[in-house]
């Protein structure tokens, strides 16, 4: 869920439309949650959706870990990358705001982390814009992008949380619902990493969308708890 | 899903956003079908869900006639009332407009046909001639479009239908009998854009 003082606009007929705050949202405030009406869709389910609908998912949803798609019910789905985004991923659940945002700021994210099946060339416009954003991005980036989130939720529990009751929680997540209810803000939170895809490189899955349907790897469910297990 | 000649515009502070056409639609269309992507909230998934849930269902849900909410995936759920609504049917899994919908008109439904429960009346100000005033619970609210809704469908396989991937022929069969039209009376396909 995208947090309530958002609206969708217009861009342009390149970019599409893009999330813009209506209102102040301070540092450390959840500007998204994933909640229980986020569709959580296998590899098979997007294949077999008439084509009208599978390029909406292959558009507009986002590979998670497990290589489901997950296709945001609101307008969260809209959400535009940049390289200096107003937002870093925090667990399975949750895009932490890094910086004060102000009326009529896009709410940005960065797509490197996910699980993107194609570089794609950005023209962001940001200072320090990577000119592309790959696969690769994530196993190189990551420690910037943690720092990040970890410096955001230090104010996680001193600014207004409207989406906490509507937070689907992954166990990575409780941990970090742990830590705020505890007003322990200085927590080690879960690593970027740790929300690759197994065996997402460049090339190595089919198709030609940002978000490709990739053949399914039974075996990355284990291994990914198992992963997250050790990021303890 | 909702016809793809269509985007939300924001209406104004009190209504909030819309859905209007980018293109004439003409009367027959179908403007909207239930599709795999939208969700059908039954009663033990929403028996289960917190308190901080129920605003957000009257927003963002319909109930559908077998109690159940209904959540669009796209700009579908946020289709406005209106008392001389431009699109009827959701009952029969998809919708139909009812008039030649005009580019830069809004894509409404009369929502006493949407099974409202006893707290989700309210005033209405669409404006539109016969406005009831107040929209409210009311089991006749079918009845009253089905003159309209039976003209709509006998046009089905005359204009161009660009949501004929979504629906399938039993569906449709199904809505022409609702209305009281022969459900195979031509076996003519729809024009898929
Ligand atoms: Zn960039
Ligand atoms: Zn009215």
């Amino acid at each position: 869920m995208i947090h309530p003082h958002t609206e969708l606009r217009f861009i342009s007929s390149t970019v599409g439309h893009g999330v813009f705050a209506t209102a102040f949202i301070p540092k450390g405030t959840f500007l998204w949650v994933l909640d229980p009406f986020d569709r959580i869709l296998t590899a098979d389910e997007v294949r077999a959706l008439p084509p009208m609908l599978k390029s909406a998912v292959e558009r507009w949803a986002y590979v998670d870990p497990t290589g489901h798609f997950v296709f945001c019910w609101d307008h969260g789905r809209y959400m535009n990358h940049s390289c200096r985004p107003t937002s870093r991923g925090i667990g399975d659940a949750f895009e932490i705001a890094v910086r004060d945002v102000h009326p009529g700021e896009e709410l940005t994210c960065e797509y490197g982390i996910l699980n993107i099946a194609k570089t794609f060339a950005c023209a962001c416009g940001q200072p320090g814009c990577r000119g592309s954003v790959g696969p690769g991005d994530l196993e190189r980036l990551f420690p910037v992008w943690d720092a990040e989130a970890q410096d955001a939720f230090q104010h996680a529990a001193s600014v207004s949380q409207p989406l906490l009751p509507f937070v689907k929680a992954g166990p990575r997540d409780h941990e970090v619902l742990d830590a705020l209810a505890r007003g322990a803000t200085d927590s080690a939170l879960p690593s970027h990493k740790d929300y690759r895809r197994d065996g997402v490189t460049d090339g190595s899955v089919e198709g030609d969308g940002l978000w490709s349907i990739a053949s399914s790897t039974p075996a990355s469910t284990a291994r990914r708890s198992r992963r997250a297990g050790a990021a303890r | 899903m909702i016809h793809p000649d269509t985007e939300i515009r924001r209406v104004d502070d009190v209504v909030g956003i819309g859905v209007f056409a980018t293109k004439r639609i003409p009367r027959g269309t179908l403007t909207w079908a239930l599709d795999p992507l939208d969700q059908i909230l039954a009663a033990p998934r929403l028996e289960g869900l917190g308190a901080q849930w129920e605003g957000w269902l009257d927003h963002h849900t319909y109930h559908d006639p077998s109690g159940n909410r209904v959540l669009c995936w796209d700009a579908a759920r946020s289709m406005n009332h209106s008392c001389r609504p431009t699109c009827g049917g959701s009952d029969l899994g998809f919708e139909v407009a009812l008039v030649d919908i005009e580019e830069g008109e809004q894509l409404t439904n009369d929502y006493g046909t949407l099974h409202l429960d006893a707290r989700e009346g309210f005033a209405c100000r669409c404006g539109a001639p016969g406005c009831r005033g107040l929209v409210e619970p009311d089991g006749s609210a079918w009845e009253r479009w089905l003159p309209e809704l039976r003209a709509a469908l006998a046009l089905l396989t005359e204009v161009p239908q660009p949501l004929a991937p979504i629906v399938t022929p039993a569906i449709l069969r199904a809505g022409r009998r609702a209305v009281g039209l022969p459900a195979t009376a031509k076996r003519r396909r729809l024009h898929a854009v």
